[in-house]
C-alpha cells in the first residue's frame, strides 16, 4: 500500500496569458511511514506537485491516489496536514483560535488540551492569546507546522519548511519530522537545498523543469555516496590526491568503504586529529540539477 | 453546516479586531459629533437634518466598509497565500466563501445597529423624539441592499486583485445607484439617444434604488407594503445569481 501514488500525472496552468507545463508525465509512489523529499531548483515543479497531492490545485492529466483511492472529497483532506511555504494566517486572531478553527473543521470539536499541547510542542505556549500579526517569520512558520499536525493526519505535507529557520529551530523542526514518523506517519516534504534533507530523508525525487529525474530509496543513495573525511594535520603531497585545505582543516571525498577505512588507519598511524567522517549522496544528486 | 458558521465566526473575528472596523466605529462617533456642531447652524430643521444623516451614515459606512475591506477580503487571502491553510480543511469552496458572505453580512449589521444606536439616542437626547421605527426599516433595506453589494464584493474579490475589484466595485455602486434616475429621466423624454444602453444595463447591473426609500421615511410618507416583499426577493435571487457566479470562477480559479 502506498499513502500517494502518481500515475502520467500532468499540470499545464495559464500565468499571465502564457501556458506553463508545470509538472510533466510524472509517475512515483510515496510508501505509507516514509519521508519523502521531493527536491529541485526553485520552479522545478515541487510547490504544484504538492497541491494537486493536497487538492488545492486539480491535476490537468494522470491520477493521483491517495490510500489507494482515486476519489478525493473531505474525508480525504482529514488524512492531510499542509504546511505550504512561507505560511499565512489570519492576522487579527490568535494562534489558539486558528488551531481551534483547524480541530473543529477537521474533527467537529475543539479539543482544549490538544491545542494547547500543539502550541508546547512548536513553542508557543506564552504566545497563544497574542493576535498572528504581531508574530515574527519564525513565529508563523512554528504555528504553520502546529496546524499541519494538530488533528493527528496520516500524510503531513510540509513545503519547504526550513526555509527561513535558524540552524536551532531547524534542527528542532527535524526533531518533530522524525517523531511524526516514528508514529507511523507520513510525511511529504519539499526542498531545494540538499543539506536540510540528506540525512532525514527515506526517499528522494528529484524534479527538474516539471520532470522526474529520479525517486530513489535511502538504501539504493548510500551504494551512490561518497565519504566526507575532515581532518587536521599535514603531508606535502595531500594537494596531488585531491584534499582540500581550508584554514587548519583538511577535506577529502571517498567513493568506497575499504578505502575509507585504509584512509582512517593511515590518518591514526600518522597522530592526525580526525575531525568528522559523513556520508553524503549531495554530489550525486548535483548531477541532476543541471 | 456547523462547520460553515464556525468558519464564519473566526472570519467576524477577524474582520471586527482589524484596525479598519475601529477606524470605521470611531468615525461613526465622530460623525455624530459633527453633526451636533453642524444643527447648531441650521435654523429650525435641525432635527430632520440630524434624522437625515442617521439614515445616510448607516448607506455610507456600508459602502466605505465594502469598498475598503469586502473588495480585499478574497483576493488578499489569495495574494497572501493565507487561502491554502484555510482550503487544506475538508470544507468545499462554495462554503468557504458563503462563510464569509455570512461573515460580512454580520459584521455590517453589527456596524449599522451601532451606528443606528449612536443615532437614535442623538435624536432622543437632543431632539426628545424617540425616531425608532423609521431607522428599523432603514436598515432593512439596507441590509437587503448588502445583500446584493457583498455578492458583488465577492465576485469581484473572487476574480480579480484588489485593487480592481475596488475600481469594479465602486462602478456598480455607483450605475446601481444612478440606473432609476436614468431611466426616470429617460421617460421623460431626455438622453433618449442614450436608452439601448441604460436597458442593456439595467439587466445586468443591480438597481439599487429598489432598496433607498430614504427620502419617504424622512418626511414619513407611505409606500406600498408589497415592496417590502418585492425588495426581499430582488435582494436574494440577484444575491444568489451572482453568488453563483463567484463559486464558479472560485472553483476554476488556480490558487
Amino acid at each position: 500500500m502506498f499513502a500517494i501514488e502518481f500515475e502520467n500525472v500532468s499540470k499545464v496552468y495559464k500565468k499571465d496569458f502564457k501556458t506553463i507545463d508545470a509538472v510533466r508525465n510524472i509517475s512515483l509512489k510515496v510508501p505509507v511511514n516514509s519521508i519523502f523529499s521531493i527536491i529541485g531548483p526553485n520552479g522545478a515543479g515541487k510547490t504544484t506537485s504538492l497541491k494537486m497531492i493536497t487538492g488545492i490545485t486539480p491535476v490537468t492529466k494522470g491520477k493521483i491516489r491517495v490510500f489507494g483511492k482515486e476519489k478525493f472529497n473531505s474525508d480525504t483532506k482529514k488524512l492531510f496536514g499542509f504546511l505550504p511555504e512561507h505560511p499565512s494566517f489570519f492576522s487579527n486572531i490568535t494562534p489558539w483560535e486558528f488551531l481551534g478553527f483547524v480541530l473543529f473543521t477537521s474533527e467537529g470539536k475543539i479539543d482544549k488540551q490538544k491545542i494547547d499541547s500543539a502550541l508546547e510542542r512548536v513553542g508557543l505556549s506564552e504566545e497563544k492569546d497574542e493576535k498572528v500579526r504581531k508574530f515574527s517569520k519564525g513565529m508563523v512558520q512554528r504555528l504553520g507546522i502546529a496546524q499541519a499536525i494538530i488533528h493527528n493526519p496520516e500524510i503531513i505535507i510540509l513545503d519547504e519548511p526550513f526555509s527561513g529557520l535558524d540552524p536551532i529551530a531547524k534542527e528542532k523542526l527535524k526533531k518533530i519530522i522524525f517523531s511524526l514518523y516514528d508514529r507511523g506517519k507520513t510525511i511529504i516534504l519539499s526542498s531545494h537545498n540538499l543539506t536540510d534533507i540528506e540525512n532525514l530523508s527515506t526517499h528522494i525525487s528529484l524534479i527538474r523543469k516539471g520532470e522526474l529525474m529520479l525517486s530513489e530509496d535511502i538504501e539504493t543513495l548510500k551504494d551512490k555516496a561518497v565519504y566526507f573525511v575532515e581532518f587536521r594535520g599535514d603531508i606535502d603531497e595531500w594537494e596531488t590526491i585531491g584534499i582540500e585545505k581550508k584554514g587548519g582543516r583538511r577535506f577529502i571525498s571517498l567513493k568506497d568503504k575499504n578505502t575509507l577505512w585504509r584512509f582512517l588507519e593511515f590518518l591514526k598511524k600518522q597522530k592526525f586529529e580526525i575531525i568528522s567522517v559523513n556520508l553524503s549522496f549531495k554530489n550525486y544528486l548535483e548531477e541532476f540539477y543541471g | 453546516m456547523r462547520k460553515l458558521l464556525f468558519t464564519s465566526g473566526i472570519i467576524i473575528k477577524e474582520i471586527i479586531r482589524d484596525k479598519f472596523f475601529y477606524f470605521l466605529s470611531f468615525g461613526g462617533i465622530l460623525f455624530f459629533l459633527l453633526t451636533l456642531i453642524f444643527n447648531e447652524m441650521v435654523v429650525g430643521e435641525a432635527a430632520k437634518v440630524t434624522k437625515d444623516l442617521t439614515l445616510s451614515s448607516i448607506s455610507l459606512f456600508n459602502f466605505i466598509f465594502l469598498l475598503i475591506y469586502g473588495t480585499r477580503i478574497i483576493s488578499k487571502e489569495i495574494e497572501t497565500k493565507s487561502i491554502y491553510t484555510i482550503l487544506i480543511r475538508p470544507f468545499k469552496r462554495w462554503e468557504y466563501l458563503f462563510s464569509n458572505l455570512i461573515a460580512l453580512f454580520i459584521s455590517i449589521l453589527m456596524l449599522d445597529f451601532f451606528l443606528s444606536i449612536l443615532g437614535i439616542m442623538t435624536i432622543k437626547i437632543f431632539y426628545g423624539e424617540f425616531w425608532f421605527a423609521p431607522v428599523l426599516k432603514h436598515l432593512f433595506f439596507s441590509s437587503l441592499e448588502s445583500i446584493v453589494l457583498i455578492s458583488f464584493v465577492l465576485l469581484f474579490s473572487t476574480v480579480f486583485s484588489s485593487s480592481l475589484s475596488l475600481i469594479l466595485f465602486l462602478l456598480t455602486y455607483f450605475i446601481g445607484h444612478s440606473i432609476d434616475e436614468s431611466l426616470r429621466s429617460m421617460a421623460s423624454g431626455s438622453g433618449v439617444a442614450m436608452k439601448p444602453i441604460v436597458n442593456i444595463i439595467k439587466f445586468i447591473m443591480p438597481n439599487l434604488a429598489f432598496f433607498d426609500y430614504k427620502t419617504q421615511l424622512l418626511y414619513g410618507l407611505k409606500f406600498p407594503e408589497n415592496i417590502y416583499y418585492y425588495s426581499v426577493l430582488y435582494a436574494i435571487s440577484y444575491g444568489i445569481i451572482i453568488f453563483l457566479i463567484s463559486v464558479y470562477f472560485f472553483k476554476k480559479r488556480e490558487l
